[in-house]
This record gives structure tokens, C-alpha cells and sequence, in this order.
């Protein structure tokens, strides 16, 4: 999720509030589709976010894109509120279950240690993820063009690389990742409803600030830290306040940033220089 | 130069001041039904100049400001509860203010004193960060406000919120509230601070270049703002006389963000215009979701279709008119001078 966050803002600098929705849409993707065979539903909550990402990107995005970065940060809020509010009058408000692939819930055994399968799908495609997108970007030509584009979006359109397609391509990538997020959050809390977006999106959205916006190895680093605090916090706080585990995290996170405002990692092109 | 700028504010202070006592007193006419809506679109106007006040000036965008809507509701609540009430409500309240019952006015005016000098201490870190990341940040105020609602149960009550809150059976506070707000903002807009914070929203390194360090600035900006955000969460409750941790959360902050965006997040007209707009097509849009008479004919959306009504309505202002339907500009009219 932070990684998906961190690819579209280092090209458009756009922050993506949609990007939470798109992870409700893919999860309810899987809801009306759990009965199909597994693989059936993986693919569908995968290919469902990329369509929904590269539809808004077209409808909603591009007739803004030269706007400044507060102009496109509402225009994400906006497409978010309508995405929610679609599944509301299609849908409806109340959660739904689903099981999604059990198989995944049964632990295995390693020297005495029980460790659910889920667990290990998610370090493992975090990783996977990781170490595709790191291939894509170094060693394919979009990979480079989208780079390029980070780094100077205008410069990049003068040498030839095609502003909408490197955009579109960005934007289908985040779709695979948040379909990738919709799949393991679904299987790991076992419910959809419309309002999930905007928790996960908050999450993500701090990690990717702590880790510094734009930088990918931020995102990861930064969710680390978000789950080792929260973690750390909740281990360590008195019983009685164990309810104000999220304020205090937060509170944290306010602080971080008070000493590295940019973020832990911080690409260089998002320094403004005064 | 000095005294036409003077001149457009004043007119503009006239031109919104009189459109928002059209709608103030068109309540006494209004029947049962509309008195209400009326009542709560002013407090969303108060919110959204509020809102205006820092986003509009600053140009850095914030997600958290219904924070201080809640915390001047919080307080204010708590100080105008009766005793009986309290007892009732929250048997661990601390003494003193489990005996307090103040008069709803001076509450309110605590309430948003209390939100002022909360702002103050949260814009102490928070004004370090900039444009996006301080977006960001005010999302994770919201959320720590929230949190902290919900959780202090001997204060709050928790998610099964407060009762009894005294109601206001008329919208002279309202109005007066709508009416300061409005001449705070312009004021803030054509003091030197206003003017400063305006140039570094443009150009934030031109205006370090011209030595204006535009911190402090911003910092009364955000106060200020807060103060009426305070001000607004607590009369809002008082036309509602009850008050969870949901009510002034996400669907809130999107209400007030939906206001100034179609209207123009730029300009105080702006503010004004588009919370009366966006009141209005709310209210329509939530009568056709349950049914109306239009001319002998039945109209009846399904339901949800507000929610999607207002996101539409924000996506194609922000595409067709990104600068909001008053195109930023305020309303002004010429005052001759002789």
C-alpha cells in the first residue's frame, strides 16, 4: 500500500486518497466473487483495481494534471468520496464476511513455532513486491521513462517519453498493489465494508510520510516503523490506556516528523530549496 | 491603492453579510421541517469561513480542522450539561465540573477558546512541516482527537456520547457568529499578516526571498481559524443536543471540504457561496432519496444517492471550474466616494 502511494506521488506528486478505495473495491471484488474458485478470485481482486486505476486516472486526473499539488490532492479526495459512496447505493453500508482463501489460516510448524500460512504470503509477496518493482524500474524501458519522469516530468516529455502512457502505467501498477493489499487484507480480517479504505488509507499515508514521500524504500521502512511502534507502544502502555494506543502512535509520528520534517529517506527532488 | 482595497473589502463584508442575513431570517418563515436544515447549514458556513480562514489564506491543506470542531463541542457540551444530566451520563466526571453548569453562550465562547489554545500547542510541531506532509499530519490530529473522544470515557462518555445538550430555538447566535466570522476573515485578509501568508501561498520561495518569514503567520492564521472552528462545533451541537465521537469526524470534515472546494477555495465568497450551495443541493438531494412531489409527479432516488449527488457535484467543479464556481474571486460592488 505505502509502496503504490510512494510510486504515483514520486511521478505526478500527487497524493492518492482513492488509493485506500480502490483496496474496498478489490475487496468487495473478492466478496462477490468467494465462491469462484481461488485463483478465479485472486485474479479478480488483481485485474478490478488496475481497471478502476486507470479509469480514474483518465476521467478524473488528467484533465487536472497540470494543476498544483493541492488542486490534485482534493481531486483524489473527491474520486474517493465518490467511489465510497457508489459501493453505498450499489451495495450497502452494512459488512460482509468472507472467507477467503482458508487454506491460508492454517499454521505450520517450525522448530515448535506456530506461524499461519497468511503471515508468510504477506512478508513474502511485501518482498516479492519489492525486489519486481526495484527489476521494473531500473531495468525496463517504462521503468526508466517513469524515473525520468520522477525526476523532471518536463524535461522527460522533451526527450520523448510519453507523458500518458508512463502516467496510465504508473497508476496500473498501484492498481496491482493496492489488489495485492485488498487480497491480504481480506483474507486477514475476513470482512468487507465501504469505509475500509479510509482506515488503511491512513495508515498507509503515515508510513509513507514518516519513510519520506517518493522514496520506496521509505514506504517499507516507514511501515516497519509505524507496526514496531504501535507494537512497542502497546507492550509498553498501562493497561488502563491501552485504548489510546493509536493517539499515542500518532503522537510519535508527530514528533519524527518534528526532527526530519522531509521524512526518514527523502528523495531529492522533493526538497524545495529555498 | 491602499484605500480601494479597503473600499472592495468593505463591500464585499456588505455583499455577504446581507446574503447571510437573507437566509438567517428567512428561518423565521421557514416551517419546522426547513428550520432546521437552515439553522445547521449556518453552522456549516461558520465552519467552512473557518476552514477558509486557514486554507484559503495558507494554501496548505488541511484534513484536521474538524478536530477543532469537536474539541469546542466537547467542551462546551460538557460545561452547558445540566447536573442532573451529568450524574446520569458520566458518574466519574471530576467534581468541579460535574457541578458546573454554565450558561450555553459562555460555554460556547470556552469551547472555542479551548480549540484556539489547543491549536496553539499543536501548530507549535505542526507549522515545521510543509505542504503536503502538514496535510497529511492534520489527518493524524483528526484522528487523535477522535481516538481520545472515544476512549476518555469518564470525560466524553465514550462512543455512547453526551445527552442532554441544551437546544438553541433560534438562529440569532448563528447569525452573529456567521457575520464575525466573516469580518475576522477579511480583516485577517487585509492585515499584514493576511498579506503575507497570501504571497508565500503563491510563491512560498519568492516570499523567503523578500524576507518575510511567514511561520508566525501562520500560526495566527491557524488560531484564529480554529477559535471559530471551536466556535461553530459548539452551536452545531446545540441544534442537534447530542454528541458521539462520529459527529464530528470523516463525513463532517468532507461536508466542510466539499463547501469551500465548489466554491472557491480562495476566496471568502467563495466560502460563503459554496456552504449555501452545497447545503442547498444537499437538502434536495436528501429530500429525493426520500421521496418528493414535484408537480403531481413522484420523485424517489435510492437511497445513498446524496453521498454520490455531492461527490459528483465536487468532481466536476474541480474539473470544469478548478478555481470553484466564484472562480476565487470575491463579490464586490462599487462604493462611490464623494
Amino acid at each position: 500500500m505505502g509502496l503504490s502511494i510512494a510510486l504515483v506521488f514520486g511521478i505526478m506528486r500527487l497524493v492518492n486518497f482513492a488509493q485506500g478505495d480502490l483496496v474496498m473495491v478489490g475487496a468487495y471484488g473478492s466478496a462477490l466473487f468467494s465462491h469462484a474458485p481461488w485463483v478465479f478470485t485472486l485474479i479478480i481482486v488483481l485485474v478490478v483495481p488496475i481497471l478502476f486505476a486507470l479509469i480514474i486516472e483518465r476521467i478524473a486526473f488528467r484533465p487536472v494534471r497540470m494543476a498544483s499539488d493541492s488542486t490534485l490532492l482534493v481531486t483524489s479526495f473527491a474520486v474517493s468520496y465518490l467511489l465510497e459512496s457508489l459501493v453505498l447505493l450499489f451495495l450497502s453500508a452494512t459488512p460482509r464476511g468472507v472467507n477467503l482463501a482458508p487454506a491460508l489460516g492454517h499454521p505450520f510448524n517450525i522448530a515448535g513455532l506456530l506461524i499461519p500460512w497468511l503471515d508468510v504470503a504477506t512478508v513474502g509477496s511485501t518482498a516479492v513486491l519489492l525486489v519486481g518493482l526495484s527489476w521494473f524500474l531500473s531495468k525496463t524501458r517504462t521503468g526508466v521513462y517513469m524515473r525520468a519522469a520522477a525526476e523532471d516530468f518536463t524535461t522527460a516529455r522533451l526527450m520523448g517519453v510519453r507523458a500518458n502512457r508512463v502516467i496510465a502505467a504508473a497508476f496500473a501498477i498501484s492498481g496491482l498493489l493496492t489488489g495485492v493489499t485488498a487480497y491480504l487484507t481480506v483474507a486477514q480480517t475476513g470482512q468487507v465494508y465501504p469505509a475500509m479504505g479510509v482506515n488503511l488509507l491512513l495508515v498507509a499515508f503515515v508510513a509513507t510520510t514518516i519513510g519520506g514521500l517518493g522514496s520506496l524504500s521509505g514506504a517499507v521502512l516507514g511501515g516497519y516503523i509505524l507496526g514496531a511502534i504501535t507494537i512497542f507502544i502497546r507492550a509498553y502502555l498501562p493497561a488502563q490506556l491501552a485504548s489510546f494506543t493509536q493517539a499515542f502512535t500518532y503522537l510519535i509520528v508527530i514528533f519524527i516528523l518534528l526532527y526530519r520534517p522531509q521524512g526518514l529517506l527523502t528523495s531529492k527532488l522533493n526538497r524545495t530549496r529555498v | 491603492m491602499k484605500n480601494s482595497s479597503r473600499l472592495a473589502a468593505i463591500s464585499t463584508f456588505i455583499a455577504l453579510t446581507a446574503l447571510v442575513s437573507v437566509i438567517a431570517f428567512s428561518w423565521n418563515w421557514a416551517g419546522p421541517t426547513l428550520q432546521p436544515v437552515i439553522a445547521q447549514g449556518l453552522a456549516y458556513l461558520i465552519a467552512t469561513i473557518a476552514l477558509y480562514l486557514f486554507v484559503g489564506n495558507s494554501g496548505i491543506f488541511s484534513f484536521g480542522h474538524i478536530a477543532f470542531m469537536s474539541i469546542g463541542a466537547y467542551v462546551a457540551a460538557i460545561l452547558m450539561i445540566s447536573e442532573a444530566n451529568k450524574k446520569l451520563n458520566q458518574p466519574d466526571l471530576a467534581h468541579f465540573l460535574a457541578t458546573t453548569q454554565m450558561n450555553p453562550l459562555l460555554a460556547t465562547l470556552i469551547g472555542g477558546l479551548i480549540a484556539a489554545f489547543i491549536a496553539l500547542i499543536v501548530s507549535l510541531p505542526l507549522i515545521k512541516l510543509s505542504g503536503l506532509t502538514a496535510s497529511l499530519t492534520s489527518l493524524a490530529v483528526l484522528e487523535i482527537v477522535h481516538v481520545v473522544a472515544a476512549n476518555w470515557i469518564n470525560l466524553t462518555n465514550g462512543a455512547l456520547g453526551l445527552t442532554g445538550i441544551p437546544l438553541l430555538n433560534n438562529v440569532t447566535e448563528l447569525w452573529l457568529v456567521a457575520i464575525l466570522a466573516i469580518a475576522a476573515s477579511l480583516g485577517f485578509q487585509q492585515s499584514r499578516w493576511g498579506r503575507r501568508l497570501r504571497a508565500s501561498r503563491e510563491d512560498e520561495v519568492a516570499a523567503h526571498s523578500l524576507g518575510m518569514t511567514v511561520n508566525k503567520d501562520r500560526r495566527i492564521a491557524f488560531v484564529i481559524s480554529a477559535f471559530f472552528m471551536g466556535i461553530a462545533g459548539a452551536l452545531y451541537i446545540q441544534l442537534l443536543g447530542a454528541l458521539v465521537p462520529e459527529t464530528l469526524y470523516i463525513s463532517a470534515t468532507t461536508m466542510i471540504l466539499i463547501m469551500l472546494i465548489v466554491g472557491g477555495m480562495t476566496s471568502l465568497s467563495g466560502a460563503v457561496v459554496g456552504s449555501i450551495a452545497i447545503s442547498t443541493i444537499s437538502e434536495i438531494l436528501v429530500k429525493i432519496q426520500d421521496g418528493v412531489q414535484v408537480g403531481g409527479i413522484d420523485i424517489k432516488g435510492p437511497i445513498g444517492i446524496q453521498p454520490v449527488g455531492l461527490a459528483l457535484v465536487m468532481l466536476l467543479t474541480l474539473i470544469i471550474f478548478p478555481k470553484g464556481i466564484t472562480r476565487s474571486r470575491e463579490i464586490t460592488f462599487r462604493i462611490r466616494m464623494r
